[in-house]
């Protein structure tokens, strides 16, 4: 398969936005503090993809990611740092819907001129001037100017301009919320003929299920740099769960199946106060959650069942809102003191669902709290009690163990 | 232009990428330029020869109190200082805006930079050419014999053009970093005008101030016009003093240009 667009290492390094030299006495004054060129920030870092002819990509990320930036790199408006990004191909960019349009003009004449801004020859275009009013739905009103359209007509014309010609590589940016619902279908419809034609596709939407039904392939990227890139049935989901993070503590990531119905219960640390987490999380997820928030797992405690089975009952979590340390509860019986103190716990969630009495092949966790310090600790079986006991005994107070499998 | 014979599905649907292929381009903008300048205006395209003949009849009524008695045939003397030096302004001032104005477009569509500022410089060359009607009017009027050197006027507005081009290469490269060039152009503009014999008579300047005319591009381009509207020819000298303003400009417009045009769009 011959290679289209290859990024190799390309970072983008520019200042930040509030940093820019609006004026000369800025400027001047910068110089000579000698703060030219500082408060600069990668906005892509260290990226590398290929994308094969007739590939359809989808590019995931939350706002701020470097989604339009990186597409800004691949059609060639900005130019890497460092590092190289190659494209073969005539580019389409539908990252600029109704952009080149101008409202004084009247449809037709911005045939023309969007035409001729998008890299259209006049003669194909001459040929092409009716499909495209056509497909526009615009009728009679394509001889009216622009500026008496309404929005979804301007953007039904400049989506009809934009596809008219199938390109190599076509670029989309959020661009299928166009005009009313019967038209949407004919844009989803047009693309998916473009990318039958062979075309390349580059497809950023916010819109997880356009991306899962034209793409093969997702990219996720935050921060700059790439987090995950493969088929987009494992991308997705992943991405899916850590896009809810930012407002919600990551103990809110929905549990993924198991071949054995388990998950993990993963312990993680906060780099900045140092505070405990126990929470159920799928186990791709641990480690993107280490690199791109505040949590580094420690690693897995226990594996927990997700849901309610013959013989478990719930595994409740509460906050404490005084010191912001967790406390688990096996079963409501357990929680009940919890429950009574609103004011002090908050109640957040079922972390898992766990044994109350030992069966044949689970082992013990048992919960150990020191007065002395706030929070509970967690050691799995009767094994690893004894490192804390070692440490030393009269420190420690025992909560009921529950059982679990390891 | 084979559109005749290919058949619509075999047409390449793209241009080739050189500058050579984006003349389409070019002349698309400049369509719209004037389309978007007199829309919705009851006059229309007429006020690109109205609005130099307003403003020579409004410099003329209070100059002419001044001057006229100095200059013969003040109102050609007028005339065409003034639609030289709003060539001028025109063209530079525009092209500095055109950046920063098609900001939006820039920063989204990979479309050859170039062709922004030389799309207002060919929009200011069209306004120029329907000024040069009423400069006619008035050569008509005076009853200023029509001559064959009167076709060394292309050879200045060509000058001027390029000049002016280059001016607005430049101008258009620092706004993008700078807001506050475009203030200073204003005043720069204003400068020029009073630093050129437009309305008061050459012999003004000479003298002590000669040297401010000498280096004066604008003087050099005016003078060369106004010479060849009254049947004279321009000495050798002056040929290449046009010439040589025209090319320095533009060379040094498309150096810088071409210099900070892959910054641009990090900084719209």
């Amino acid at each position: 398969m011959d290679t289209l667009i290859e990024a190799s290492h390309a970072s983008l390094r520019f200042s930040a936005p509030t940093d820019r030299k609006g004026s000369v006495k800025k400027w001047v004054l910068d110089a000579l503090r000698g703060r030219v060129g500082h408060d600069r920030f990668l906005a892509v870092d260290d990226v590398s993809f290929r994308i094969g002819r007739g590939e359809a990509v989808g590019l995931v990320g939350r706002n701020g990611a470097g989604k339009s930036t990186l597409l800004k790199l691949v059609t060639g408006i900005v130019r890497p740092t460092s590092g190289t990004i190659a494209v073969r191909g005539q580019v389409a960019p539908l990252l600029a819907l109704g952009n080149g349009l101008d409202p004084a003009l009247t449809g037709r004449e911005n045939v023309y001129l969007n035409g001729a801004i998008l890299g259209y020859e006049k003669a194909w275009l001459r040929a092409h001037e009716a499909d495209i009013v056509e497909f526009s739905e615009l009728g009679d009103f394509i001889d009216a100017p622009v500026r008496t359209y309404s929005s979804g007509m301007t953007m039904r014309l400049a989506f009809s301009i934009a596809t008219a010609a199938s390109p190599e590589i076509l670029i989309l940016d959020e661009v299928l919320a166009v005009g009313d619902a019967a038209f949407q279908a004919k844009c989803r419809a047009r693309i998916g003929e473009i990318i039958d034609d062979g075309a390349t596709v580059f497809f950023v939407s916010h819109s997880l299920a356009d991306i899962r039904k034209l793409c093969a392939r997702a990219i996720w990227i935050e921060k700059g740099r790439v987090v995950l890139d493969g088929p987009v049935g494992d991308v997705c989901p992943v991405f899916e769960e850590f896009s809810k993070l930012p407002f919600i503590p990551i103990g809110d990531f929905l549990p993924g199946g198991r071949p054995d119905g388990t998950v993990p219960v993963v312990r993680f640390r906060n780099k900045r106060d140092g505070r405990h987490l126990l929470t159920a999380v799928r186990e791709e997820m641990k480690n993107i959650v280490s690199k791109l928030s505040e949590w580094v797992c420690e690693g897995v405690v226990f594996r927990t069942f997700p849901e309610a089975a013959p013989g478990t009952v719930p595994l409740l979590r509460f906050l404490n809102l005084s010191n912001g340390v967790h406390a688990l509860a096996v079963g409501e019986g357990e929680a009940a003191p919890y429950r009574e103190r609103p004011d002090l716990w908050k109640y957040e969630k079922v972390v898992g669902h766990v044994f109350p009495v030992a069966a044949p092949g689970l082992v013990p966790v048992h919960r150990l709290a020191r007065p002395d310090r706030p929070g509970i600790r967690i050691a799995v079986g009767d094994s690893e009690r004894g490192v804390f006991l070692s440490t030393d005994p009269s420190l420690f107070v025992f909560g009921k163990p529950f059982y679990v499998q390891p | 232009m084979p559109d005749a014979e290919v058949h619509p599905e075999r047409l390449p649907p793209y241009r080739r990428p050189g500058f050579r292929h984006d003349g389409f381009l070019v002349s698309e903008l400049v369509k719209r330029d004037f389309k978007a300048r007199y829309d919705r205006s009851i006059l229309g395209m007429f006020w690109c020869v109205l609005q130099p003949t307003l403003t020579m009849g409004l410099l003329y009524a209070v100059f002419s109190l001044f001057f006229k008695s100095a200059i013969p045939n003040f109102p050609l003397y007028l005339i065409s200082g003034i639609v030289f030096y709003q060539f001028f302004v025109e063209t530079t001032t525009t092209a500095m805006r055109s950046i920063q104005e098609n900001a939006e477009l820039i920063t989204k569509v990979k479309v050859p930079l170039w062709t922004y500022p030389v799309t207002r410089a060919v929009s200011s060359l069209v306004n120029f050419l329907f000024a040069l009607i009423p400069l006619f009017c008035v050569v008509l009027l005076t009853r200023v014999p029509l001559r064959p050197t009167m076709l060394l006027l292309s050879f200045s507005t060509a000058c001027m053009l390029f000049f002016a081009l280059g001016i607005g290469l430049v101008l258009a490269a620092l706004a993008v970093f700078f807001s506050d060039v475009k203030f200073l152009w204003g005043f720069a503009c204003m400068l020029c005008m009073y630093a050129t014999p437009i309305f008061y008579p050459e012999r003004a300047l000479t003298g002590g101030h000669h040297w401010m005319v000498y280096f004066n591009p604008l003087y050099h381009m005016i003078h060369f016009s106004r010479t060849a509207l009254n049947g004279g020819v321009p000495p050798a000298p002056e040929f290449a003093a046009c010439a040589l303003f025209a090319a320095v400009s533009f060379g040094l417009g498309i150096v810088l240009f071409r210099a900070l045009k892959n910054k641009f769009a990090l900084q719209l």
